[in-house]
């Protein structure tokens, strides 16, 4: 429950993925590799002008995003051999970020969406009702509703692969290792050497984002290595899952349908003549 | 353009028919319901009676 | 392409999904649900003082609105006909669980109500839905507010504190206006009391909402719907207390205002968090704010 936030998953079991952004080249294998392995639909071929872009978002039908930024700073101890060079270019995979303290599970209220034995969140397609309501609680801006079926749809992680005991889609086939799967802790400890392996290397920038379990989603499944602030990449900058606030609103909502209750009453308290 | 409008319609008409209903219940006789008192107002002995 | 702010984007798109919500459908239960919540206590309270044309047309506004909400909350899922699985799971997390079952004591008692006193049978369970259905109304009315504002939306989640009495305000007044339209005026005066304490909470709880939201309340600023909503219910309860004591026609324009403003205000709201929603500023800005007084709190102690 979402009013317990001192709740922790069983950390132990847990899996997820660490996308390490430094090393991503941008070959968009993992939208690819996800598409067909999970017979996503197409949406669009678009052309948006935004450098290599032309994937946009995380929706229903994308699950895998990667976003591509140019920019006029200096990439570490860069030597490319043509002079002093002030320019990088970040690619980051985006993927659903499996928080420890969901909001689209939290509202669901058919119950389709749950919490996997691996501490995934996943859709049940065929309890869906398509209500929507996970669209505008998720603070990532992930899970969105399918116009073919009507139903909600965002990244398994590949649950079926997972029962298996095979590794996502995207993490097989990323051919820099820049999506990494694998157990949540052990995965933290790896993110923490890398981050400081490439701030030793001079991109001071560099920093995770998901990983801290005190955060406002209690920490994120899918975490990343940023070379940038997350709103660059289009992530929140201190998202919040929105159930947190929820004690307050049923508060503020039942004192108001208590006075909307006294007040009709007093508006017929004369007995009429 | 035609489309929205046409988006708003059914709620448009849901509101005037609300309002058509409760305009007609407010109208009845206060201590009349339409069955109990209502139809003994206006149907008397008289026209209960089968006169040919 | 994108003009240059004083905060980092990705090519200014939004961070939060549009919510797939229909104006509408959705914008337009809270509306209806607010008038059938707050109708069925009007009802009530006119049925327990002596006011039957007044408590009857109420009790049919009220089926009348019950029904073009479950209309709206049905036809704006992506898959109608699987609405029941509502009923699978009644989860407290979700404001759209907790409404469902909220909807489904209403229903029945809004029904029953409205059932025997049009026909008139069955006056002592008539009298048992008519009370069933006032105490739950105001559940119906403001548990709307919980969820919207039970999402990521900003200018929503933010005003989760004036939400609930805005919607109680504008329910209040909506449900005054139909009282006014539909009651004589020797029966009206529950209604006209309604609609006069209605629009003032409501006029008061988005002035405050507004300035406390500070710059994230720009959206509710611009809103030319809520302007309006407030002007037609402000218009329409003044009226309907003055000139609409004496005259029929004045009281039915007057609570037309009122259905009208308090349809505004809720189209308002509705809008302002969708424009909030798109737009990147509203979402990455406050939480920059709330890290950086994060931040200071941690370098004071």
């Amino acid at each position: 429950m979402a009013f317990d936030l001192d709740e922790r998953l069983d950390e132990g079991r847990r899996v997820g993925f660490f996308t390490d952004t430094s090393i991503c080249i941008g070959c968009k294998a993992c939208e690819v590799a996800c598409k067909e392995w999970n017979h996503v639909p197409d949406d669009g071929l678009n052309f948006t002008g935004w450098s290599y872009d032309n994937t946009v978002k995380l929706s229903a039908d994308t699950w895998r995003h990667v976003a591509f930024v140019e920019q006029r700073k200096p990439l570490g101890h860069q030597e490319p051999g043509v002079g002093d060079l002030d320019f990088r270019w970040l690619m980051a995979s985006d993927v659903c970020k499996h928080c420890t303290h969901a909001a689209c599970l939290d509202v669901c209220p058919t119950g389709s969406l749950f919490r996997t034995e691996f501490g995934t969140v996943v859709v049940q397609e065929d309890v869906c009702n398509g209500c929507g309501y996970c669209v505008p609680a998720c603070p990532f801006g992930v899970i969105g509703k399918r116009e073919t079926s009507g139903t909600a749809a965002k990244c398994t992680m590949c649950y079926d692969r997972l029962g298996a005991g095979e590794e996502p889609a995207c993490a097989k086939t990323c051919p820099t290792d820049s999506i990494q799967f694998g157990d949540l802790d052990e995965l933290r400890e790896r993110a923490e050497r890398r981050l400081e392996q490439v701030r030793a290397a001079g991109a001071a920038s560099a920093r995770l984002y998901g990983h801290d379990p005190d955060d406002g989603v209690g920490g994120t499944g899918a975490f990343f290595l940023l070379l940038d602030e997350p709103e660059v990449y289009g992530l929140p900058p201190d998202p919040v899952v929105t159930t947190r606030d929820l004690p307050s609103m049923w508060r503020q909502a039942g004192v108001a349908a208590v006075a909307l209750l006294a007040g009709l009453a007093a508006t017929a308290w004369r007995r009429k003549r | 353009m035609k489309h929205k409008v046409l988006e708003y319609l059914p709620f448009v008409g849901i509101v005037l028919a609300i309002c058509t209903a409760s305009w007609v219940a407010g109208r009845m006789p206060a201590e009349g319901r339409a069955f109990a008192a209502g139809l003994g107002r206006t149907a008397g002995p008289r026209r209960r009676t089968i006169s040919r | 392409m994108v003009p240059k702010a004083d905060f980092d984007s990705y090519y200014g798109r939004p961070v939060l999904n549009e919510p797939t919500w229909r104006a509408a459908d959705i914008a337009g239960y809270l509306f209806l649900g607010g008038l059938a919540g707050a109708s069925s206590t009007l009802a009530a309270a006119a049925e327990l003082t002596g006011r039957p044309r007044l408590a009857r047309a109420a009790k049919v506004g009220a089926l009348g609105a019950l029904g073009g909400s479950l209309y709206a909350l049905i036809h704006d899922l992506g898959r109608p006909e699987r609405f029941v699985n509502m009923l699978r799971v009644f989860k407290v997390t979700s404001p759209m669980s907790v409404g469902t079952w909220i909807l489904t004591a209403y229903g029945p008692h809004a029904g029953a109500a409205a059932a025997t006193g049009v026909t008139g049978l069955f006056p002592g369970l008539g009298r048992a839905a008519t009370v069933g259905a006032g105490v739950v109304g105001p559940a119906v009315a403001t548990y709307t507010a919980a969820l919207i504002c039970d999402t990521a939306v900003p200018v929503w989640h933010e005003a989760y504190r004036e939400m609930p009495f805005l919607f109680a305000g504008s329910a209040a007044a909506s449900a005054g206006g139909l009282g006014l339209l539909a009651a004589p005026l020797s029966e009206a005066g529950p209604a006209r009391r309604a609609a006069l304490a209605g629009a003032a909470v409501e006029v008061a709880a988005a002035a405050r909402m507004e300035r406390r939201l500070g710059p994230l309340a720009e959206p509710l600023k611009r809103s030319g719907l809520l302007r309006l909503g407030e002007a037609l219910s402000l218009a329409g309860a003044l009226a309907g207390a003055t000139v609409g004591r004496r005259s029929r026609v004045a009281a039915m324009a007057a609570g037309a205002a009122l259905l009208a403003g308090s349809a505004c205000t809720r189209f308002g709201i509705f809008q302002a968090g969708m424009e909030s929603a798109n737009d990147p500023k509203h979402t990455v800005q406050p939480q920059r704010r709330r890290l950086a007084r994060a931040r200071a709190e941690r370098d004071l102690t």
